[in-house]
């Protein structure tokens, strides 16, 4: 059987999993240079054009950078962009709102088959 | 050591204790599961789909909003931004907002004396109206559209089933997990915590209001697109063996091919094996005349017809029209809603 996204989506309807971005930055910090630029250019074009989106600016002064996404499943993920370009959090920013909302899980295995036997488990009538 | 808990003796070695010169321990009870504190009450997932790979354990935690002193998760959002995404994400036009705030709120908001402070910026001006006459007009909708979809999508299939199928859709925690998803549930406006189980009704009715208000709004058709992307959308991968329960299947397959002029149902083993040991399996099919309905397989006689009858039942319900196979359109005209179309006059039984 398929593998089907979290609460269907996409199946009839697709809506972005993101609901909430908070990017946090420190106004003076050499590593907040890239997001600085990201939010003087970018952040508004990118708000208008994902209304289903809230984006919070927070100042975090002495910090490094940060971006928090809240998703519509109610996990959370945290990306640090300390000493990022802008095109590095434009790309994480984007990575986010294509996300799933899953949380990350490390696999074990490399691979996954729906059909793990080749010629077929044993059952009592196979050789019948 | 004497555990309060358990009233047993703490294996804690005195000798020990005297030797090193430590203090008595301050807690009183053992480490034995019989003394751990009680489990915690479970996270807010619902339903059997296990779906385990949604996890609500990261819901900020709640906390009163000190501006509008009601229950609220999460900690810097703006209400009204919030809103807005909402009504964005599903669909709602901007002059719909207060219409959709109603939809929100519920009736323990407004019995709730005014706090100090109210006119902060960015509180939720409370509107004088509750969701319950949106949420009973919503709950009638989601009902009836999930109906017509069901009687479109399987023309074969007995009221029960069909209601058995209804029910796994619109059961409360299925309803809440969807509400929870569409981001609804952070919106609500309220005096009762949410994060409590027993409060699922008061989530549910927040999404039965917020589909009156798109009926309202928009028309029974944005209504019914709604319900069929969001509600019945949730019947993709669904495995109906799990989902129909079927009270007395022999009587509804002899019902069923007496009305299709067929001939009544035999069962016949067909294999068998390890009939004298703890565990035999029995595989039985069901035919009618020389055709097989369906087969089963079980571990006694019995249990394999059931197995076989159920099997059949199965097979003839979930005969769907191919042009309303998920994604679904063509939904919008009310002309394309016709539950009872002529039946088609070949065995029905004949596509296997």
């Amino acid at each position: 059987m398929a593998h089907l996204a979290p609460m269907n989506n996409g199946c009839v309807r697709y809506i972005c999993q993101l609901k909430r971005l908070t990017l946090q930055y420190c106004k003076n910090g050499g590593s907040s240079r890239g997001i600085r630029e990201f939010l003087s250019e970018t952040v508004a074009q990118f708000a208008k054009e994902n209304p289903h989106l809230t984006v919070y600016v927070r100042q975090r002064p002495g910090r490094h950078p940060r971006i928090v996404a809240e998703f519509l499943s109610g996990n959370s993920r945290v990306v640090s962009v300390k000493n990022m370009s802008v095109e590095e959090v434009a790309g994480h920013i984007s990575l986010l709102r294509t996300s799933s909302g899953i949380k990350t899980v490390k696999l074990a295995k490399p691979w996954h088959t729906d059909n793990p036997s080749i010629q077929g488990n044993w059952t009592p009538f196979l050789y019948k | 050591m004497f555990c309060r808990g358990c009233r047993n003796l703490w294996s804690v070695s005195s000798v020990q204790r005297s030797i090193r010169r430590l203090p008595p321990p301050p807690v009183t009870k053992c480490r034995s599961i019989s003394c751990l504190p009680a489990v915690w009450s479970e996270p807010r997932t619902s339903t059997g789909e296990g779906d385990k790979v949604l996890n609500l354990d990261t819901v900020p935690s709640w906390s009163v909003d000190p501006r509008t002193q009601e229950w609220r998760p999460g900690s810097n959002w703006n209400y009204d931004k919030e809103l807005f995404a909402l009504a964005r994400r599903l669909g709602h036009d901007l002059a719909d907002l207060p219409r959709l705030q109603t939809a929100l709120t519920h009736r323990s908001a407004l019995t709730r004396q005014p706090a100090q402070g109210e006119e902060g910026q960015g509180a939720p001006d409370v509107p004088p109206e509750h969701n319950s006459r949106l949420s009973f007009l919503g709950k009638t909708l989601v009902q009836y559209f999930v109906t017509e979809h069901l009687l479109k999508v399987y023309p074969k299939m007995e009221a029960d089933s069909l209601g058995d199928i209804a029910k796994f859709l619109l059961n409360d925690p299925a309803l809440a997990k969807c509400t929870d998803h569409l981001g609804i549930t952070d919106l609500i406006v309220s005096q009762k915590r949410l994060d409590d189980p027993s409060k699922q009704k008061i989530i549910v009715r927040a999404l039965l209001a917020t589909v009156a208000c798109l009926h309202l709004d928009k028309g029974p058709s944005a209504a019914r697109k709604f319900v069929t992307e969001f509600i019945t959308s949730k019947m993709a991968g669904v495995d109906l063996h799990e989902v129909i329960k079927l009270q007395h299947p022999r009587h509804i397959l002899r019902s069923i091919l007496s009305s299709l002029g067929m001939p009544r149902a035999e069962s016949r083993l067909l294999k068998e094996t390890g009939r004298a040991t703890h565990f035999p399996t029995f595989v039985v099919g069901v035919y009618s005349g020389e055709r097989l309905l369906g087969e089963g397989c079980g571990t006694s006689l019995k249990r394999a017809e059931r197995e076989a009858i159920v099997a059949a039942l199965h097979k003839h319900f979930a005969t769907q029209l191919a042009a309303v196979s998920v994604p679904l359109k063509d939904y919008d005209r009310e002309g394309d809603i016709d539950f009872f179309q002529p039946s088609s006059n070949e065995d029905d039984k004949a596509e296997d």
